[in-house]
């Protein structure tokens, strides 16, 4: 019963950091000046609410089942995922760091070119985790 | 696998005398063309990449040592380090990354070049110390 409760409330603030963080997308998509970086924000947002709502309704459907939250083979898949997400956000970073010397990408200030590097890795993050959750294996 | 291993353990050694020679080159030409306004920045840099360097070849010496005496170069436990250290990086470099977006808006401007290295470096750097903390505890 205590299982069910502290999933419930971790159910919770997944989708409130996830509404959250696609409103703080929409907000920067409205006030960037480059009109591919606002695409950028709008669809990472649209990525984010997909996958936030596809993971709360079918995490609650198997806590009501009394199945954990997250069991082993989850928790080592994500975090093979953070893994692979990181050595690719390095790459993600240098790459925009390239490209803004050479001017393929001309960005406002440092701040936005970070945070455009932000909303990467995050997306970074989502694919490998959907890629290492679709193969189900650990090798 | 023995065979894969002892390739990879090669291709590490490469990696690692190709990125000390990078160093050194970038090091001995940026001191040539004499950058005086940014050398302080230049020696931190090579110092923190140094580091990242050891790191990484202390790495590899263990990995050689474990395929001289027999064993597989990494285990279920050196695996699992490696996850959790990537994790740790991974969320760390995020947070640098929020951190250089409000140094560049609040105490003092920064070029992006500067962000990105703060991010890679300072990621690394949270890898190897959180591997050989990890390594040191028994995982």
């Amino acid at each position: 019963m205590k299982n069910i409760k502290n999933g419930k409330i971790a159910l919770i603030m997944i989708m409130a950091v996830s509404l959250l963080t696609v409103l703080v997308l929409i907000t920067f998509s409205k006030t960037a000046s480059q009109k591919s970086i606002s695409k950028i924000a709008i669809i990472a947002a649209i990525i984010i609410l997909i996958s936030s709502l596809r993971f709360v309704f079918e995490r609650y459907s198997e806590l009501k089942k009394g199945y954990p939250l997250f069991d082993e083979l989850e928790k080592e898949v994500f975090n093979k995922s953070l893994i692979i997400a990181y050595i690719t956000s390095i790459w993600w970073l240098l790459a925009i760091g390239w490209m803004s010397s050479l001017e393929i990408i001309i960005f406002r200030d440092p701040s936005q070119a970070t945070g455009m590097g932000i909303i990467g890795m995050v997306m970074i993050l989502g694919v490998s985790y959907l890629n290492q959750s679709r193969k189900g294996v650990l090798k | 696998m023995k065979e894969k291993d002892k390739i990879r353990t090669v291709i590490g050694m490469i990696l690692i005398a190709t990125t000390v020679a990078g160093i050194g080159a970038w090091g001995y030409f940026a001191q040539k063309a004499g950058r005086n306004s940014q050398d302080n920045i230049m020696v931190l840099s090579i110092f923190l990449s140094m580091i990242i360097v050891v790191g990484a070849a202390i790495m590899i010496l263990r990995q050689r040592g474990n395929l001289k005496a027999g064993l597989p170069i990494e285990d279920e436990m050196s695996r699992t380090i490696g996850y959790k250290c990537g994790s740790i990086s991974y969320i760390a470099s995020i947070w640098i990354a929020c951190g250089a977006m409000t140094i560049n808006n609040t105490y003092m401007e920064i070029t992006l070049t500067e962000a990105v290295a703060a991010i890679v470096l300072g990621s690394g750097l949270i890898y190897f110390a959180s591997y050989f903390y990890f390594s040191s505890r028994g995982g």
